[in-house]
């Protein structure tokens, strides 16, 4: 009965309710845009030695990652060359090289086909010039990136921008992981990430569970597509800090105190607090499906799970998982609060009523400017 | 039509008892001519006991940071040339030179993002210095891993100003010493080994590529980079990631094939030149016996001075270092390797 755009009273979003539901949206996003950026893949400590490997999706491409034996990290398209079966699965070691299920065709960890059972069967062929597909891989602060294009219209630095300049102090390869978690939210992605990025929430869904940062002074701006963003913390924070302070990162002084909550376009969260480090991958299943993959990293001092849940207890439920309450209002867990406004969010798009009635001036902006990327890559007119 | 400038001398900067770096003097009017870039050689046309010696010599200096423009050669056992910089060069003498020219070079990424392994052997540390300085000053996001082979400690060329580039924390800098009495100091990452595969198979487990973008430059006497070449490759370094400057030739290829008597023409700067070369000569020298003014300088394939463009017929090249992949399928042929194997050569300079 009604169009969302008509039902606002204010700023209105940019993108139609359709986005976040349709399997269409979904399949187009898929193909232009998460195939063809840059996308956080792993950390380098996942293929430390020579042979090791992990797999991961990027948009509509299986792409794997593999360190070679001159060190160097080199990333392919997960697909044999002979019927395109997959090669390698989730993550491991193989460094005498890499055979298909299928019918054993045999690559290098440099990507060269090395061996074809009954080779006389293909005499027509020249198998010599064959090897796997190319992706690209690049590192930069320990951490992995992978683009499906071997060569992609701009190397990650160009990429990235000017937003290294903002990242903060964090130096994610002296860290050591701890436990990952992962959700699975009935939400879609951009909820997810627009969520992430919204400043204004943080004042009320959280008013009990992120109080320990200062909203009112946080600063944030687009860098590129990248939205970085950067709140000091209270002054009961600053004084627990300072009389804890063998819990802080070294890398992490007095003045980088603060919580650094970076979205590296589209869908990368990266997260630096005084003590630890922490990587939100947001991962679209489906159009109202969304895995959550976090990764955390702290020092060696702190990886002790004593050492971490003590630090950590500090920040509500951050990290730590839901403290048995059943309403997620009243879990003191953030995560849960998040999940909550998010899958209602997706609900009331089901709504004919459904609309978003207005937009902050300032807190929600980094939201607007989200939703003009994506549909800059998907060629809508916004 | 070879070109040469006469230049000043204008300091002589002792680096080791065996090494001395030559600063030229450039009048503004050269200034563009002589600017060169990172990597890149020139040649000295030196007057020692009336008899003209040509040799090719790498600039230490850094074009692209500033600074004047500079040389450093270690004296040379046979060395003529070397043995008469080092003991006889004077400041305010005057030098032949020709300008900077050569295939080390590098050309940047688009991000300036990568990670550079630098290879250096004795005085073959030249070239990369040049380099080193440019990339840490130019490539703010770069890192750079070297290794750096001596006999001793006494003999390591730019010993001082390496430690002090050490405190960049993009440069990490490990010495060889392969000297049996070889004593370590102070500060720097030292290893009394020789580099060979298995040190170079270590030495990139120790320090893998911050950017997964990675060049390998390696210049110093023949056996290190052959050892280094070979490791990189055996690792499975991409061949087009390596780039290497060779200051002696290995051992030519020989062919059976070459045409006894052949009619050679050389075209300089629209003035032909026509000889007969015997089987196994090259064509540079009997075509400058006939007047030819054709620009050359070690007449080993290494410096490619007289590089030419083949018109007619075909040669062999015991030699090509000098030579890109791109200019050899561009007929690109260097006069001082080449041997006719077909009866009538035709080749052009411009």
């Amino acid at each position: 009965m009604s169009n969302p755009m008509e039902t606002a009273f204010g700023k209105t979003p940019l993108l139609p309710a359709e986005a976040y539901t349709s399997q269409d949206w979904f399949d187009r996003e898929q193909r232009d845009l998460f195939s063809t950026v840059w996308q956080f893949a792993g950390f380098e400590k996942d293929v430390s030695e020579p042979g090791d490997y992990f797999t991961v999706q990027v948009g509509l491409h299986p792409v794997f990652v593999v360190r070679g034996d001159d060190h160097r990290l080199r990333a392919f398209h997960n697909i044999c060359r002979h019927r395109g079966t997959q090669l390698l699965r989730a993550t491991g070691q193989s460094s005498t090289g890499i055979v298909c299920p299928y019918h054993n065709w045999t690559y290098s960890i440099n990507g060269e086909l090395i061996s074809v059972p009954q080779r006389e069967v293909f005499a027509s062929v020249d198998l010599d010039a064959v090897g796997l597909h190319r992706a690209s891989v690049e590192t930069w602060k320990g951490m992995v990136f992978v683009h499906s294009d071997p060569e992609p219209e701009s190397g990650l630095m160009t990429w990235l921008a000017s937003f290294p300049d903002h990242f903060g102090p964090h130096e994610p390869a002296n860290l050591v992981e701890v436990d990952p978690i992962i959700h699975e939210w009935k939400a879609n992605w951009k909820i997810v990430v627009e969520n992430y990025i919204d400043g204004y929430h943080l004042f009320h869904l959280h008013a009990a569970t992120l109080d320990m940062y200062d909203h009112a002074r946080a600063e944030s701006g687009f860098r590129g597509p990248h939205f970085a963003f950067y709140e000091p913390p209270v002054d009961d924070m600053r004084s627990w800090l300072a009389s804890n302070r063998s819990y802080i990162l070294d890398d992490v002084g007095e003045k980088d105190w603060g919580a650094f909550v970076h979205m590296l376009f589209p869908a990368t969260g990266l997260t630096g607090l005084e003590m630890s480090f922490s990587v939100f991958q947001i991962i679209p299943l489906g159009p109202a499906l969304t895995r959550i993959h976090i990764r955390n990293l702290t020092n060696e001092k702190n990886r002790s799970a004593a050492r971490w849940e003590a630090g950590l207890s500090r920040l509500g439920g951050w990290f730590s998982k839901s403290q048995g309450a059943d309403d997620p209002l009243a879990s003191g867990d953030f995560m849960e609060e998040d999940r909550y406004a998010c899958e209602q969010q997706q609900r009331a798009m089901q709504s004919p009523l459904f609309g978003v009635g207005a937009t902050s001036d300032g807190y929600e902006d980094g939201v607007l400017g989200f939703q003009r990327n994506v549909a800059k890559h998907l060629g809508e007119e916004v | 039509m070879s070109r040469a400038f006469r230049l000043r001398v204008a300091d002589l900067r002792r680096e080791t008892t065996e090494a001395v770096s030559v600063v030229f003097d450039v009048p503004d009017a050269l200034a563009s001519t002589f600017r060169g870039v990172e990597g890149q050689h020139l040649v000295l046309r030196l007057d020692i006991d009336g008899r003209e010696v040509r040799r090719p010599y790498s600039m230490s200096s850094s074009p692209s940071i500033g600074g004047p423009l500079t040389i450093t050669v270690k004296s040379m056992p046979d060395g003529v040339a070397s043995v008469y910089i080092n003991n006889h060069l004077r400041v305010g003498d005057e030098v032949s030179v020709e300008p900077p020219a050569g295939n080390f070079v590098l050309r940047a990424n688009r991000d300036g993002y990568r990670t550079y392994y630098l290879f250096a052997g004795g005085s073959g540390v030249t070239p990369i210095m040049s380099h080193l300085r440019a990339i840490l000053h130019s490539e703010p996001r770069s890192h750079v891993r070297m290794a750096y082979a001596n006999r001793e400690s006494k003999s390591i060329i730019f010993n001082e100003e390496l430690g002090e580039m050490e405190s960049d924390g993009r440069f990490r800098l490990v010495h060889y010493l392969s000297g049996s009495r070889a004593r370590s100091w102070g500060g720097s990452d030292v290893r009394r080994r020789r580099l060979d595969k298995e040190e170079i198979r270590h030495f990139l487990a120790d320090h893998p590529p911050v950017s997964q973008d990675c060049r390998y430059l390696i210049c110093g006497p023949p056996g290190l980079m052959e050892a280094v070449e070979g490791a990189l490759l055996d690792l499975g370094v991409p061949h087009s990631d390596v780039l290497l400057e060779r200051f002696t030739p290995p051992p030519a290829k020989r062919s059976d094939h070459v045409f006894d008597g052949a009619s050679v023409l050389v075209d300089v700067a629209g003035s032909s030149t026509s000889a007969v070369i015997k089987a196994g000569d090259t064509m540079l020298r009997p075509l400058i016996a006939q007047g030819a003014d054709i620009p050359f300088a070690c007449e080993s394939g290494i410096c490619g001075t007289c590089m030419a463009k083949l018109v007619t017929g075909e040669v062999h090249m015991p030699i090509t270092f000098a030579l890109s992949e791109a200019q050899k399928s561009a007929n690109q042929i260097l006069l001082c390797q080449a041997q006719p194997t077909t009866e009538f050569v035709e080749a052009t300079t411009t």
